[in-house]
């Protein structure tokens, strides 16, 4: 590994200066799971390092519209907000499923997003929310939904002088009639072959006013399948709806064959585990 | 020994407290004054001539210490386990991704990096041979030239095999597929070497064979193997990988260009990339049976993938062999086996060495015929299996084999086998639940005809307490708690006053290697041995003192005894005494395991004498949309004789069992034209707490009475063998549907539940 300056600013500011100085020769790190590796792997070789421990970009605020959520917060602070898991329940889920308690100490949701892993677990229930999410930098900000942040597999739309902040949940989004299911090859340490989040939020007479269907790791960006979407806004739940529901997101879904799971398993898990998701959300209504 | 005060009692493993506070010394931690880092440059193809390899350039290169080459190997450029075909460093050609070609000791690592980068190599690649059975044919490449690509080849038969088959009632006949399976062990391979004042080399390795690591560092080094010194530090885990040498010999030869200790530990992509890994094998079988399940014939075919060199392939297949027809008596039986080269992963040692290759597929048979026949999977095996007194198809005779039984029918009754079914078979329309039993043979020591002896040295002091110095290896799997308890027994000592040493080639006589479920019994002997010599001084002290005859008078808990009354003289007392009157308190002991003289010496190499029975039974269930499995009870039912440790004995089969999850479930080296593809834990999937049920364990105790201490035998191995077809046969059970192809991955599962 290359080694690399580390500098910990104790501001905000400091840090988008830092980053405003040294651009795309710097990193921000958080909690390092990935950076590091990839490092060690030479994949990355920045020459400054810099941390957001100090940067005061780990609390939880609820403002009129939103529930705001600092990026460096970290998978088990998630975990144990109860606020989060009230309003939000599928996130929480996530973080249940999301590596194992050590990793989960140190990763946090603004990694999580920025490294841009198509297989990220926690990028499906926040897409599947309509996270909002807020850039950073010496000059301003910007916001942009989270589904729109990411442009190929490790790519997104973040600016070499910009840092991730914070993520914006809707409160008009929260609902509980949702669900996450994580597929891997074990318990815990895996790297999702296919994650996905359902949530659906019903009017009054029950029918289905907003659907979201979010996939990772079935194509080159965390993805909604919103031809499957648009099948179920305005209808009654039923097992048949979710099944031809299921059938339509296996064809909008465009996943390769890797070391974890081929295309052929990835397209029939999709539309086993988008039924059985949808199914979940609604188990309770 | 019934009455035994330390032996048979649950103790913390000797080391317990270092290791979990962080004070036990692994290589790593290793770190003395003008220490150098050291690397290997590895090849990045699997198979490719090496036009040019130029190091001028790295070595000039600030803070770069040295960079060796084959040409600057003052000794033999080869491995030697089994055959010297392997070098050290690369001469001409690379045979496998991740053969060495160099090696630097820098100032750092960093430095040893930009070392590495700076080195210029020029490779020609050559088409590899990747398939075993395309090696196999006569006209294909030699893989290393002048040798040739089938590098052992044996056959062994007895009874009439062809007849028996032609008039069986029931013959089934499968193909079976295993994979290349990684060790995973936590620590990976390392060696730190240095120089002593007076031209000594002394390397700490971390290793299952120390006095196998000296000889094979004093010959690359040209040196007499009295000037090499080989330690083990602590060491995290080894599994079989870590009985043949790895880079403890490269630390040695930097070392000794530099005349600076060096430390070379290699990296997690490196270490996969490059030690030995289980055999892929590829087996033809056929099981003939009567109508009402009796076994009359089993012919089997194995083919293994060696790698482009020898290491451990042909032990390994004379192991799969020996246990090929199970636990069973057959009485015509043929196995061929055949080891090839290819330019894929070495391969070698791994737990179990052969036997849980050659398990998954009896065991798979054993169901696939209960079923064809409409049997209890339980009924066949109790029908067919081997007893006490059993003359093995290999010519052994089982000298105690109660355990083949007893252990299928306490496995079957802490699950009520016969009312299995009354469980929820389905539990959501998705889900079905199944029931896998298998029960397995493997054997203790290192197997006649192969070295087979261990030394101990043992010495009290004259204030009772006792050294014993012994060269076992102890890579986390508890010989050291064995010895010592062993030792403490005798002499009538708590545990507290002995102090073993780490093994030592200075001070300690070898022990042979840590391998083979072997090193309870031979090193366990050595160490009766010289304990019973210390323990007669102490009692002639005693019947001294007393004037009472010696067969009256015992050790038991620091105490004399008289007619197992405790008298007031200590073993204290007796060592002061009797180093006063200059009565030896130190012995040396040398322990042979016997082959006994009715072993069938002609036939069949390697076989074994003692053995480990077991039978495992894994509930399922298995989701039909996606494939996956949960285990969800796993029963497991060993022999381990008499157990020196209990709590070493119940850690072994539970880390036994979770190894073999691992291999039937999702553990593959997934293997490209001869490329790793998930060189990293993060893609080589082992299993974690959360994929192992709580495993319900049983251990029968019954004493071995051939050649064992104290009735011991080792259990290190055993309990991986019947884990992955116990869970192969309840997956079945479950789907309905027969499997030939380990690791059963959800993929695997879902597409052959579509037919």
């Amino acid at each position: 590994m290359k080694p690399a300056e580390f500098l910990s600013p104790t501001t905000l500011n400091d840090a988008l200066e830092l980053k405003h100085k040294h651009g795309a020769a710097a990193r921000v790190i958080a909690g390092g799971t990935d950076l590091i590796l990839r490092m060690r792997a030479q994949v990355l070789t920045p020459s400054l390092l810099i941390d957001l421990q100090h940067a005061a970009l780990n609390n939880i605020k609820v403002s009129d519209k939103y529930l705001e959520v600092g990026a460096s917060l970290t998978i088990s602070e998630v975990l144990q907000n109860t606020r989060i898991e009230d309003l939000f329940p599928a996130i929480h889920m996530a973080c249940r499923k999301f590596a194992g308690p050590p990793i989960r100490n140190r990763a946090t949701i603004g990694g999580n997003i920025v490294n841009a892993s198509p297989a990220a677990d926690l990028v499906s229930p926040l897409i599947a929310y309509d996270a909002e999410i807020v850039l950073k930098s010496a000059n301003g900000e910007r916001t942009m939904p989270l589904v729109t942040f990411f442009t190929g597999a490790g790519k997104t739309l973040l600016k070499d002088d910009e840092i991730l902040t914070q993520i914006r949940l809707p409160l008009s989004a929260a609902s509980t009639n949702a669900y996450f299911i994580k597929l891997a090859q074990r318990n815990s340490m895996a790297i999702s072959q296919l994650n996905l989040t359902t949530r659906l939020n019903l009017n009054r007479q029950g029918l289905i006013e907003t659907a979201r269907i979010v996939l990772g790791s079935v194509a080159a960006v965390p993805m909604r399948a919103m031809a499957a979407e648009a099948m179920l806004v305005g209808e009654k739940s039923s097992e048949d709806l979710f099944y031809a529901a299921a059938a339509q997101a296996r064809q909008e879904v465009k996943p390769i064959s890797d070391i974890r799971a081929s295309r052929e398993y990835r397209l029939q898990m999709t539309q086993v585990l988008v039924r059985r998701a949808l199914l979940e959300s609604i188990a309770n209504v | 020994m019934s009455d035994t005060h330390i032996v048979g009692k649950r103790v913390p493993a000797a080391n317990a407290n270092e290791i979990v506070t962080g004070q036990a010394r692994y290589c790593p931690d290793i770190d003395l004054p003008g220490m150098l880092f050291g690397k290997l440059l590895y090849s990045p193809y699997a198979r490719a001539r090496v036009i040019r390899l130029d190091v001028s350039k790295a070595r000039k290169i600030p803070g770069v210490a040295a960079i060796i080459t084959h040409a600057d190997i003052p000794g033999e450029n080869s491995y030697l386990y089994a055959a010297a075909d392997q070098p050290l460093l690369v001469i001409d050609e690379v045979r496998y991704q991740g053969e060495a070609l160099a090696a630097v000791a820098a100032v750092d690592e960093h430095t040893a990096d930009i070392a590495l980068a700076a080195i210029e190599v020029e490779y020609e690649q050559l088409p590899g041979i990747f398939d075993p059975v395309e090696a196999m044919h006569p006209d294909a490449d030699q893989i290393v030239p002048g040798e040739k690509n089938v590098l052992s080849s044996h056959s062994f038969s007895t009874g009439d095999v062809e007849a028996a088959i032609a008039t069986a009632d029931v013959v089934i006949q499968n193909k079976y597929q295993t994979q290349c399976a990684e060790h995973a062990f936590l620590e990976t391979e390392g060696g730190v070497g240095l120089v002593e004042d007076d031209g000594r080399i002394t390397v700490y390795s971390s290793c299952q064979a120390p006095h196998r690591d000296r000889m094979q560092i004093a010959r690359a080094l040209a040196m007499p193997e009295s000037m090499v010194r080989v330690i083990t530090p602590s060491i995290g885990g080894a599994f079989g990988a870590k009985d043949e040498a790895h880079v403890q010999i490269h630390a040695a030869l930097l070392a000794h260009a530099t005349g600076q200790p060096v430390r070379l530990i290699r990296g997690r992509r490196e270490s996969i990339l490059t030690h030995v890994k289980r055999h892929p094998f590829i087996v033809e079988y056929t099981t003939a049976a009567t109508s009402d399940g009796k076994l009359v014939a089993v012919k089997a075919r194995a083919i293994a993938d060696a790698g482009p060199y020898t290491n451990a392939t042909q032990e390994v297949l004379h192991k799969f062999g020996e246990f090929v027809g199970g636990p069973y008596k057959i009485v015509n039986l043929e196995v061929e086996l055949i080891g090839v080269r290819t330019n894929n992963p070495i391969t070698g040692a791994f737990r179990g060495f052969g036997a849980p290759q050659a398990a998954f597929v009896y065991e798979s048979q054993m169901d696939d015929l209960a079923r064809k026949l409409g049997m209890d999977p339980l009924q066949i095996r109790l029908l067919n299996g081997v007893e006490t007194g059993t003359k093995t198809y290999t010519g052994v005779l089982i000298r105690e084999g109660s355990a083949m039984k007893a252990s299928l029918r306490k496995a079957a009754e802490m699950i009520a086998w016969q009312k299995r079914h009354s469980c929820e078979r389905q539990p959501a329309p998705h889900l079905r639940r199944g029931f896998g039993i298998a029960t397995t043979i493997k054997g203790s020591g290192a197997g006649r005809g192969i070295a087979d002896h261990a030394s101990a040295a043992l010495e009290m002091h004259r204030d009772g307490s006792v050294i014993l110095h012994s060269a076992a290896a102890d890579m986390g799997q508890g010989i050291v708690t064995v010895m010592t308890q062993i030792a403490a027994e005798r002499l009538g000592i708590d545990l507290a006053s002995i102090t073993v040493t780490n093994a030592d080639t200075s001070r300690s006589p070898d022990a042979g290697p840590t391998c083979a479920s072997r090193q309870t019994m031979v090193s366990g002997n050595a160490v009766l041995k010289a304990a019973n010599t210390i323990r007669d001084s102490l009692l002639t002290m005693a019947a001294r003192k007393t004037k009472t005859e010696k067969h009256r008078l015992d050790l038991k808990v620091g105490h004399l005894t008289i007619d197992g009354k405790p008298h007031e003289l200590s073993v204290k007392d007796l060592a002061l005494r009797a180093s006063n009157w200059g009565i030896p308190l130190h012995s040396e002991s040398l322990v042979h395991f016997e082959y006994p003289e009715d072993a069938p010496m002609a036939t069949y190499r390697f076989a074994q004498e003692v053995f480990q029975f077991g039978t495992q039974i894994a509930q399922v269930l298995v989701d039909c949309e996606t494939g996956q499995v949960t285990v969800e009870r796993l029963i497991a039912v060993h022999d381990a004789g008499k157990m020196i440790n209990p709590g070493g004995v119940y850690g072994q089969i539970e880390g036994g069992i979770a190894q073999g999850i691992g291999y039937a479930l999702t553990e593959e080296l997934i293997v490209e034209a001869g490329l790793t593809q998930n060189p990293s834990l993060e893609n080589y999937i082992v299993p974690l707490s959360l994929d192992i049920p709580e495993i319900e364990i049983e251990v029968l105790e019954i004493p071995e009475p051939f050649g064992a201490p104290l009735g011991a035998k080792g259990i290190a191995e055993s309990p991986l063998v019947p884990t992955a077809p116990a869970i192969r046969n309840a997956i079945c059970d479950a789907i309905n549907k027969p499997l030939y192809r380990l690791p059963m991955t959800a993929e695997r599962i879902l597409s052959i539940g579509d037919d």
